[in-house]
């Protein structure tokens, strides 16, 4: 008899997944895009958008309340635009927070992913790092790396780097573990591919999800050690517009100016609430 | 038979240590080794396919990583078409050598495309033009059964039995000459199982592979396989032509296995396998006299007693020295690693 | 005619999914008369232990009975108030589950788990319920009861856990045991072990059996009567031995040729083509006419009735849900043709 006619009649139907049905909306990631798109939009469009300069000051103008003299959100104290120094603002903000989580985030899920595969003293050493570091409390660690460096946005990007990257390093450690003892990684350990390309395509896009949602609300507390730092005088140095500085700057008169310190805090929070709809959407898409 | 076999396993043993963290060591506690595989030999002739059976824990799984070289040796030799495989195999090696795994689930990678798995190990391993590859993977649906846009799906859009056939097409796109297949059936429902089982001797057939077929169920691999290996804590207990080992099992732990396996029975007729009374032997075992003496004849002469001992019925003294398996003086097809073996000389059965 | 221990009838079950509803347990009707042992049997998805656990009100979230009712020696229960409806059909069943290990507590002694129904329900006195639970532990055939008694589950191997959970399943007196899958996670030897308890159970103590297993060689090995079960429904039932010798059901049929047997190997299995249906689609025809090697047109159009098929008077009745139950007779010769025509 001959194998391929028995095989042949065998063929089972390719159903796709019965049991999920395509082309519905991301509901989260739509959303998450879109809030996201604005901001950025704001960001760079700030120029079109006011045609206030948010360094100038104008003392005679300090404190008028929003919607006065064209001032669309007020001015502050030294009597610059609010509003212009809010899209200036995401202009700096939004640039340091996403730059000082690309390089923890791709540090830490190189080590964690050569920490979790190889294992024995390599994790050994890299675990020990990592708990040395977490042994500290972030911010402590940031302020004391960029008192050493000396203030600036370099400082900044480099003490970050130096204290964030153990967050990703331990997700995609755990994660590895995991994966690495799945038949897939095994299957791919026996047709004989090296481990660079076992590593980088075969683990790496399975387990980098969880690093990258970590990422997306890293880039809000990141933003907020920022702020932090401000108030300490390490942060963005002034005049520069940055929502941290305007949120502290506004916080002394905030009994009968409320708006001053409340309306860069709700840029901050809208930032954040994208990125956390980012994360739900690709999640769920991922998940599908 | 000599001259014929493709691969040999000679005496391999795995043995895993657990990590002992600081302060055990520090007080000079020693770990539990887990001797998973505890001195295995095995022949596998060209052609043939042979079942390895036993209960969960026995290291059939451990045996069938380490032959893939999944798992490094403890102990041992594994040699492949007569040539010794070192700790580093040669390319050809670990290509002729390949597995088919047990879970359809976590066996794939579920980010990639069948079309992009099979690619990549066509590219990589240059089995093929690089202009022949989508021809090639074409070929690979066609032998396991799928149809050709099976190859731009997921792992995710198949079935169960869909997803083992992609394990296979996987394995097979690496022109192995050996085949692993590690409880390839276990985790399908009952009606897929057949079509794998068919499509796994069609194959076998086809392109002349030498399959092992790991697998606790003892039905599949009386189906399957030509010659059956029965193993139990670490050792291989009994190897025989499957047929004859099935209808007249040697070891008295294959005799209590093949009669535990449920058979379809007709009203009535149920019979009541011996496992029952087996089963009072390992409660008893502290009880039985004779197990007792030969555990202590065996630590006095520093030997260790038959691993089997302890569940047997047929105890006797020489058990105290662990039996490597004995040919059967009827048919030399078949050892068991049992004293009752030399025994059955001049039995005819 | 007495009525049967318990009845079904008629049973629906649901479960709600983010894109619809999961119809997962179609209109099934059962029965288990006193002291018989039955087997349900079926595939991953067949709904045959959403089936057993609805009857102890044990479905998993969210899935939720729609429509059905349940008879205890004929009387129907269903009506009643809840918690008399729990007191009712606890009282008349136990239950043994698949995992041994997850459905004990693990901190607590196994003796004190069997003894702790005859101390709370029975209202037995504390050293009276502990002398029953080493009495059950002595009829499930676990040697020196008085030690194990006091030992925690962990401590135990997986065959002496389930001889636990049986004994569990006891302690309340049931006239019935439902077993979903008892011996899946156990090897082969242990299995039989355990499948020796239950055969003597119903031998020795007249407790009835209901029994759901993926194996028919499972359950031909403990139980009389059986139910086939495929995408939600009984497709056929009958006497073991009928259902064996003379499937009256393709997909009967089908899965006794596909299953290998342990005593003899055949040339060459028969395959079931394709999978199960999705269930949460509206099936139209027979929901096996897709994979069914017999399949004419009107069985993708018509739905089959679970109907009897030529039994004798007094005997078990016969059923089976095919259109084409009138060619039985001839489906194997039907199977080898068409082997013989694909070579």
């Amino acid at each position: 008899m001959s194998a391929a006619t028995s095989i042949g009649p065998a063929l089972p139907a390719v159903t796709g997944t019965p049991r999920r049905r395509r082309g519905r909306w991301n509901v989260p990631l739509v959303a998450g895009l879109t809030l996201f798109a604005l901001i950025v939009l704001c960001a760079v469009c700030a120029p079109l958008l006011t045609s206030y300069d948010p360094i100038k000051q104008n003392l005679t103008d300090a404190f008028l309340a929003p919607g006065a003299k064209g001032h669309l959100l007020g001015t502050d104290a030294f009597g610059r635009d609010v509003f212009s120094r809010l899209l200036y603002g995401a202009r700096v903000d939004l640039r340091v927070g996403v730059l000082a989580v690309i390089s923890p985030f791709v540090i830490g899920s190189l080590l964690g992913l050569i920490a979790g595969w190889f294992g024995g003293w390599v994790d050994a050493v890299i675990s020990r790092i990592v708990d040395m570091v977490i042994a500290f409390p972030f911010l402590v660690l940031v302020i004391a790396l960029v008192f050493a460096m000396g203030p600036g946005t370099t400082s900044i990007y480099t003490a970050i780097t130096l204290v964030g990257w153990v967050a990703y390093c331990r997700i995609v450690r755990g994660q590895v573990l995991i994966a690495k003892e799945q038949e897939y990684a095994m299957a791919a350990r026996a047709s004989g591919l090296p481990t660079w390309r076992i590593l980088l395509r075969h683990l790496l896009p399975n387990v980098v999800l969880q690093a990258f949602v970590f990422s997306m609300s890293d880039i809000v507390l990141t933003l907020l050690a920022i702020v932090t730092l401000g108030f300490l005088g390490l942060g963005v140095p002034p005049p520069t517009p940055d929502w941290g500085t305007m949120i502290q700057e506004g916080q002394q008169f905030i009994l009968d100016k409320w708006y001053m310190s409340t309306i860069p805090g709700l840029a901050v929070v809208l930032t954040g609430l994208a990125l956390a709809l980012i994360a739900d959407g690709i999640v769920e898409k991922a998940n599908k | 038979m000599a001259g014929n076999e493709i691969l040999t396993v000679e005496g391999l043993a795995r043995h895993f240590t657990p990590p002992v963290s600081v302060t055990d060591r520090l007080f000079g506690k020693k770990p539990v080794v887990n001797r998973a595989v505890d001195g295995v030999d095995l022949v596998l002739h060209k052609g043939e396919t042979l079942g390895l059976v036993g209960e969960s824990g026995c290291g059939k799984s451990t045996l069938a990583r380490s032959i893939v070289g999944l798992y490094g040796l403890t102990a041992g030799a594994i040699r492949y078409d007569g040539e010794l495989v070192q700790a580093k195999r040669t390319r050809a090696q670990r290509l002729a050598i390949q597995m088919v795994f047990q879970d359809p689930f976590s066996s794939l990678n579920p980010r990639m495309t069948v079309e992009q798995t099979l690619s990549e190990l066509l590219r990589f391993h240059k089995l093929v033009p690089r202009n022949k590859v989508g021809e090639r993977n074409r070929e690979l649906m066609d032998l396991v059964g799928l149809p050709e846009r099976a190859l731009k799906q997921r792992p995710r859009q198949f079935s169960g039995g869909q997803r083992q056939r992609v394990g296979i097409a996987r394995a097979l796109a690496l022109e192995p000459t050996v085949l692993i297949a590690d409880e390839p059936v276990s985790a399908l429902d009952v009606s897929v199982q057949a079509n794998i089982i068919n499509l796994l001797t069609d194959l076998q057939e086809r392109l002349h592979l030498s399959v092992i077929f790991v697998s606790h169920n003892m039905a599949v691999v009386r189906q399957i396989s030509d010659r059956t290996a029965v193993m139990y804590r670490g050792r291989i207990v009994e190897t025989g032509e499957t047929e004859t080992l099935f209808d007249d099992p040697v070891h008295p732990y294959t005799k209590l296995l093949i009669s535990s396996v449920p058979r379809l029975a007709e009203a009535g007729d149920v019979v009541e396998p011996d496992a029952v009374a087996a089963e009072s032997g390992v409660e008893a075992a502290g009880e039985n006299p004779m197990l007792a003496e030969i555990i202590g004849s065996a630590a006095r002469g520093g030997t260790s007693p038959c691993r089997y001992a302890d569940r047997c019925p047929a105890v006797v003294a020489a058990c105290a020295v662990e039996p490597s398996l004995i040919v059967d003086p009827r048919d030399s097809g078949r050892s068991a690693a049992c004293v009752h073996v030399a025994e059955r000389k001049g039995v005819v059965a | 005619m007495t009525a049967p221990l318990l009845e079904v009838r008629d049973l629906h079950v649901d479960i709600p999914m983010p894109h619809g509803r999961l119809h997962a347990v179609r209109g099934v009707s059962l029965s288990v008369g006193v002291a018989e042992s039955v087997g349900l049997v079926g595939e991953s998805g067949s709904g045959k232990s959403l089936t057993l656990r609805a009857l102890l009100g044990l479905l998993p979230r969210p899935a939720r009975i729609v429509s059905g009712s349940v008879l205890i020696d004929g009387e129907d229960v269903t009506g009643l108030p809840a918690k008399q409806l729990h007191r009712r059909l606890t009282d008349t069943m136990g239950m043994v589950f698949q995992d041994a290990l997850t459905a004990l507590n693990p901190v607590m002694r196994v003796g004190d788990q069997i003894a702790e129904a005859p101390l709370r329900k029975l209202g037995k006195s504390r050293s009276e319920a502990k002398a029953v639970a080493i009495d059950l532990m002595t009829e499930v055939g676990i040697p020196d009861p008085e030690r194990r008694y006091q030992l925690y589950p962990h401590e135990l191997s997986g065959g002496m856990r389930q001889r636990i959970c049986i004994a569990i399943a006891l302690s309340t007196k049931p006239r019935l045991i439902l077993a979903d899958e008892p011996t899946t996670a156990l090897d082969v030897t242990i299995q039989a072990q355990v499948l020796g308890v239950l055969r003597r159970l119903k031998q020795d103590e007249n407790v009835g059996l209901l029994l759901v297993s993926h194996d028919l060689a499972v359950v031909s090995q403990t139980c009389s009567r059986l139910y086939v079960m495929y995408a939600g429904k009984v497709v056929e039932s009958g006497t073991l031995l009928d259902l064996i010798t003379a499937p009256k059901h393709p997909y009967t049929f089908s899965l006794l040729r596909s299953v290998p047997d342990p005593g003899h190997r055949v040339a060459r299995l028969l395959t079931i083509h394709g999978q199960p249906p999705d269930l949460t689609d509206a099936i139209v025809g027979c929901s096996f006419a897709a994979r069914c090697p017999f399949a004419e047109e009107r069985c993708r159009q018509e739905e089959p009735v679970l109907e009897p098929v030529g039994s004798a008077p007094g005997t078990v009745i016969r059923k089976s849900a095919c259109l084409r139950v009138d060619t039985a007779e001839r489906w194997t010769a039907m199977v080898s043709e068409e082997t013989v025509g694909q070579q």
